[in-house]
């Protein structure tokens, strides 16, 4: 896997968004980082670059001054879009969250996956192909589909031809065409995710799957993309999820402690508003959501649920196996290598074990 | 209100002290059959989930005040209020029915939240201050160097050694004053001359509050309110603890303190607690107080934090008791055989002492947070509104309250709107409005059904098409309704503006003021670092002519609605000076910046004025800024 796109909490991305607005003096804004604590807006100059090899996966903006409005409107309602998971999923509050802000936030999410859809539904759906992907395009064309009622504007992609890498087109907003390949892959995530699993209860598990994470990077799989489309597809046609078909036994298991899970994580007075809404976007969550565990706290979490190692080694599995395909680098294609199930395992175990 | 037609036999309905909803004891429940379970006829869950047609409250005695004990029978067979006739106008009157059918049907039994139990203790005396002291207090705590609870600590492993010995320590900041800038002094005022007319001078009267850089948690500010008469000041932080501050009466040797306002009483309000079921805890940040008007020589007010309401009494004493029979001065039992005389006691003046105590606890009602409260004009019920529900209560009343609205849907999938602000109207006690984060009011009257789910008018003003924006719905989202004084109008805060709406008229509000229009372009910020949800409260002037709201950067906005002005100040130190008038602030969006003013870049948004309070009468505004609550008055004397 090569770079994640990650989120920081407080970013310039929305500075740019804001900048892109209309205030066209040459300024933009930034808010100080941290939690809720965003003072002031300064000025700063210049604009920051992408860096395709930077370590670590930041992702920055370029901000798209001088884009057409239609880059920025997506260019917005991604960043909008992330952002509003971030603070569905992030928190960790020792009090109820706040339901009012929880219900617009929703609502906002919502609404933007309504425009997706429909500009989907604007667009032509490609037919599932199954064979193999030498091109970076080809891979997220299958992946779109599986996902029908979200494609993609999967026009852009395959037009640009972009060689960009996959893991450079997990970070959103670089370029344009970025975007809509992150929207490709973004929804190609969607279904994939397993049903039963609420995204609260993943992002516990992401301690381990960050460093499950890391490890396929080091291993930089390539995609046995017949089996990944045929996963991906599998995974929306039926009802149960790819992991029920890979792994039997890891639902029921992880069923019981959702339960459990789901009871003491935020934003769950008895409403499942943010699993119920947003199942279909499990991994979209994992994909976009900062993989720098430094951002989670899960004392409070694990200590109150008490399950939530145990849910680890269960839904990082699968979340391993249904973004091995999406790891592939096909950009890459001095290391063909093949990252087998088993060898998932191997380093499930290895993780699991100490 | 209602008119003297009765459809059914018995003697014409005795007109009393105007009831809300007078309640029928149980063989009534029949006879409301058909209007009330038409009402309530929706089997919504109850506090677990569980379905509760039974627990409704068939068969529970409602409460009958004494005054409705005596009131004769009413008509067996009332026609029910059709449903075509149910969302009857305010004030229309022309109703068949007898009377309001509220129903205790709709009271839903409160399930018992596995909360730490309140202490109820009786006579606690959280604070005594006497009047000599008052002034001094200030001082001794700044030296003393009180320092308050942090609140947010683990509440679990801190609830333990919590006591009540601890609690009384806890002062809250706002009794520290900085020193230098205590009270108004007699001191050149830093103003010109009061510009005549409406237009109001505002000059800095008093802060109150410490001024140190790191402010604790515990105490910021959460809510501000004037009492009826204008003479008490109360004021409730985020650790739970309530300031009331007394307005001096004006004398002769001290001229210049024009109505000052000093320390009353001071009083521990809401404790935080841990809820075992969903391993959360819950706040003990007080989110609104409300006074009750005053019948007696005490007062009572209503503090309210996420799930508990609690009603205290604020009471004085400056007299004692001496020449007990049986019990000596120091409190010592005498021998009963060794009483040779009787005496009668003698009432003997001690120093002022002023008393809070709970007097009732409203709690287990709200599954959500409780955001606003508001006394009804009939003195005698309240209702209370969390993010889905609005609940009536009797203020005699505690173990049981009635639901009167509920939007929760059967899917919490499907949730999209919550209830945000809930108030009665001033003067007519069947009315009440509520907004939510649609951006839209909804007036109910309590007459046309015991349920009111079914709004009787609907206030929304139709979207602007062309300043659409992602954030539009967050945006729109109401803050604060508040009725005006007069009844006719009320007054809608959402995140950029203030409406003042006619009730007369639903489909757009009369008046709009921009607030700080300039944050249009800075929203997607904003929603990144959740200043897009502060909740800014607003309020209106004794004589309606005036209205004010907060803003960030300590900015206040007052609007003038008879001469179309409006005028932005701050709430600062540097303008601090005793009895310095307040300079208008402006920010400027963009371009060049012209000297004296603030570019949006510049501003704090840290610094939020989220809560303000007008005199009923004069021209006294109470702001609070973070931990800090300022006092400012008119000029014009």
């Amino acid at each position: 896997m090569g770079h994640i796109w990650k989120i920081r909490e407080k970013t310039d991305r929305a500075l740019c968004l804001d900048e892109c607005e209309g205030k066209r003096d040459g300024r933009c804004f930034e808010s100080e980082i941290s939690n809720g604590d965003s003072r002031f807006m300064l000025g700063k100059g210049g604009k920051r670059k992408f860096d395709e090899h930077e370590d670590g996966l930041e992702g920055k903006i370029v901000s798209p001054c001088d884009g057409p409005s239609k880059v920025s409107y997506t260019l917005q309602r991604q960043t909008i879009f992330n952002i509003s998971l971030m603070k569905l999923y992030n928190h960790r509050p020792l009090t109820e969250p706040s339901l009012q802000k929880t219900v617009l936030i929703n609502n906002m999410l919502r609404r933007i996956q309504e425009e997706l859809k429909q500009e989907g539904s604007l667009r032509p759906m490609f037919t599932p192909s199954s064979q193999p992907t030498t091109e970076p395009s080809d891979s997220y064309r299958e992946a779109p589909p599986a996902f029908s009622h979200l494609a993609p504007p999967s026009s852009h992609p395959c037009d640009l031809g972009s060689t960009t890498p996959l893991e450079a087109c997990l970070t959103p907003a670089s370029l344009l065409e970025d975007d809509d390949d992150t929207f490709c892959t973004s929804q190609a995530m969607q279904p994939t995710a397993p049903t039963k699993l609420s995204p609260p209860t993943l992002s516990p598990e992401k301690d381990s799957f960050s460093s499950a994470l890391d490890e396929i990077e080091e291993l930089c799989p390539t995609s046995t993309s017949t089996e990944a489309a045929a996963a991906a597809m599998d995974s929306v046609k039926g009802t149960s999820s790819e992991a029920g078909a890979q792994k039997p036994d890891g639902p029921q298991e992880s069923r019981a402690d959702d339960s459990k899970l789901m009871d003491s994580l935020p934003g769950n007075f008895e409403i499942t508003t943010s699993t119920g809404f947003l199942t279909d976007l499990t991994l979209d969550d994992i994909l976009f959501a900062d993989i720098d565990t430094s951002m989670y706290d899960f004392d409070p979490c694990t200590s109150s649920s008490g399950t939530a190692s145990k849910m680890a080694p269960v839904s990082a599995d699968d979340l391993l196996k249904t973004l091995a395909p999406y790891s592939s680098q096909p950009v890459a294609p001095s290391q063909p290598f093949k990252m087998d199930l088993t060898e998932l395992d191997h380093i499930m175990e290895v993780l699991v074990g100490s | 209100m209602r008119d003297g037609g009765v459809s059914g036999p018995g003697p014409p309905r005795r007109r009393v002290r105007p009831q809300p909803r007078p309640s029928r004891s149980c063989p009534r429940v029949g006879a409301f059959g058909g209007a009330s379970l038409q009402g309530s006829a929706r089997r919504t869950p109850d506090h677990y989930g569980r379905p509760s047609a039974e627990g409704r409250g068939l068969g529970l005695r409602p409460p009958t005040p004494a005054t409705l004990r005596s009131r004769p029978g009413v008509p067996s067979s009332p026609s029910p209020a059709a449903p075509g006739q149910g969302p009857g106008s305010a004030g229309a009157g022309a109703l068949d029915a007898p009377g309001p059918p509220l129903h205790p049907a709709a009271s839903r039994p409160v399930p018992p939240v596995a909360c730490r139990p309140l202490p109820v203790p009786r006579r606690r005396r959280a604070m005594t201050v006497n009047r000599a002291g008052r002034r001094a207090l200030g001082a001794i705590l700044k030296r003393e160097k009180i320092a308050p609870r942090r609140a947010g600590a683990a509440a679990a492993a801190a609830g333990a050694e919590r006591s009540a010995v601890a609690a009384r320590r806890r002062l809250p900041g706002l009794l520290r004053s900085p020193p230098s800038r205590a009270a108004a002094m007699a001191g050149a005022g830093g103003g010109g001359c009061p510009a005549g007319g409406n237009d109001f001078q505002w000059c800095f009267s008093q802060v109150k509050g410490a001024i140190d850089e790191d402010v604790a948690e515990a105490d910021v500010i959460s809510t501000v309110e004037f009492n009826y008469s204008g003479d008490l000041l109360a004021t409730g932080d985020k650790g739970g603890r309530v300031v009331i501050f007394q307005r001096e009466q004006e004398n002769k040797s001290r001229p210049h303190s024009r109505g000052e306002y000093n320390v009353y009483s001071t009083f521990q309000s809401h404790e935080p607690e841990f809820d075992y079921l969903k391993s959360l805890e819950i706040e003990e940040k007080i989110n609104k107080i409300r006074w009750l008007p005053q019948q007696n020589a005490a007062h009572f007010l209503l503090s309210t934090n996420d799930k508990t309401i609690k009603l205290w009494k604020i009471s004085e004493r400056d007299k004692r008791a001496e020449g007990y029979n049986l019990k000596d001065e120091d409190g010592r039992l005498r021998d009963p055989f060794r009483i040779t005389a009787l005496r009668v006691p003698i009432l003997k003046p001690m120093d002022l002492m002023v008393e809070a105590s709970p007097r009732r606890i409203f709690a287990n009602a709200h599954t959500y947070h409780i955001n606003s409260i508001s006394v009804n004009s009939d003195h005698e019920t309240y209702l209370s509104a969390d993010d889905l529900r609005i609940n009536l209560w009797h203020l005699e009343i505690t173990d049981r309250s009635f639901n009167i609205v509920d939007i929760k849907p059967a899917n919490m999938e499907e949730l999209t709107e919550v209830i945000t602000a809930a108030e009665f109207h001033p003067h007519q006690c069947n009315v009440f409005v509520y907004s939510s984060s649609k951006g839209t009011i909804r007036l109910c009257d309590m007459r046309s059904s015991a349920l009111c789910d079914r709004h009787s008018k609907f206030f929304e003003e139709p979207e602007d098409p062309s300043s659409r924006s992602f954030f539009s719905e967050i945006i729109s989202s109401i803050s604060d309704v508040k009725f005006s004084h007069s009844g006719r109008y009320m007054m809608t805060r959402d995140y950029l503006s203030v409406k003042v709406w006619d009730l007369n008229m639903e489909s757009r509000p009369v008046e709009t003021h921009q607030v700080h229009e300039y944050l249009r372009s800075k929203l997607c910020s904003l929603y990144e670092n959740d200043c897009i949800f502060d909740k800014f409260e607003c309020c209106w002037n004794g004589s309606d002519s005036a209205i004010m709201t907060g803003s960030y950067n300590n900015f206040f906005r007052m609007f003038d609605r008879d001469t179309r002005r409006d005028v932005t100040l701050e709430a600062s130190r540097e303008s601090s000076k005793p009895r310095a008038s307040l300079k208008p602030r402006k920010v400027c969006t963009g371009g060049k910046r012209k000297k004296d003013e603030i570019s949006v870049d510049s501003l704090d948004f840290n610094k939020k004025i989220l809560h303000t309070a007008w005199h009923p009468a004069d021209n006294v505004i109470a702001v609070a800024a973070t931990n800090n609550l300022y006092i400012f008055q008119d000029k014009i004397n």
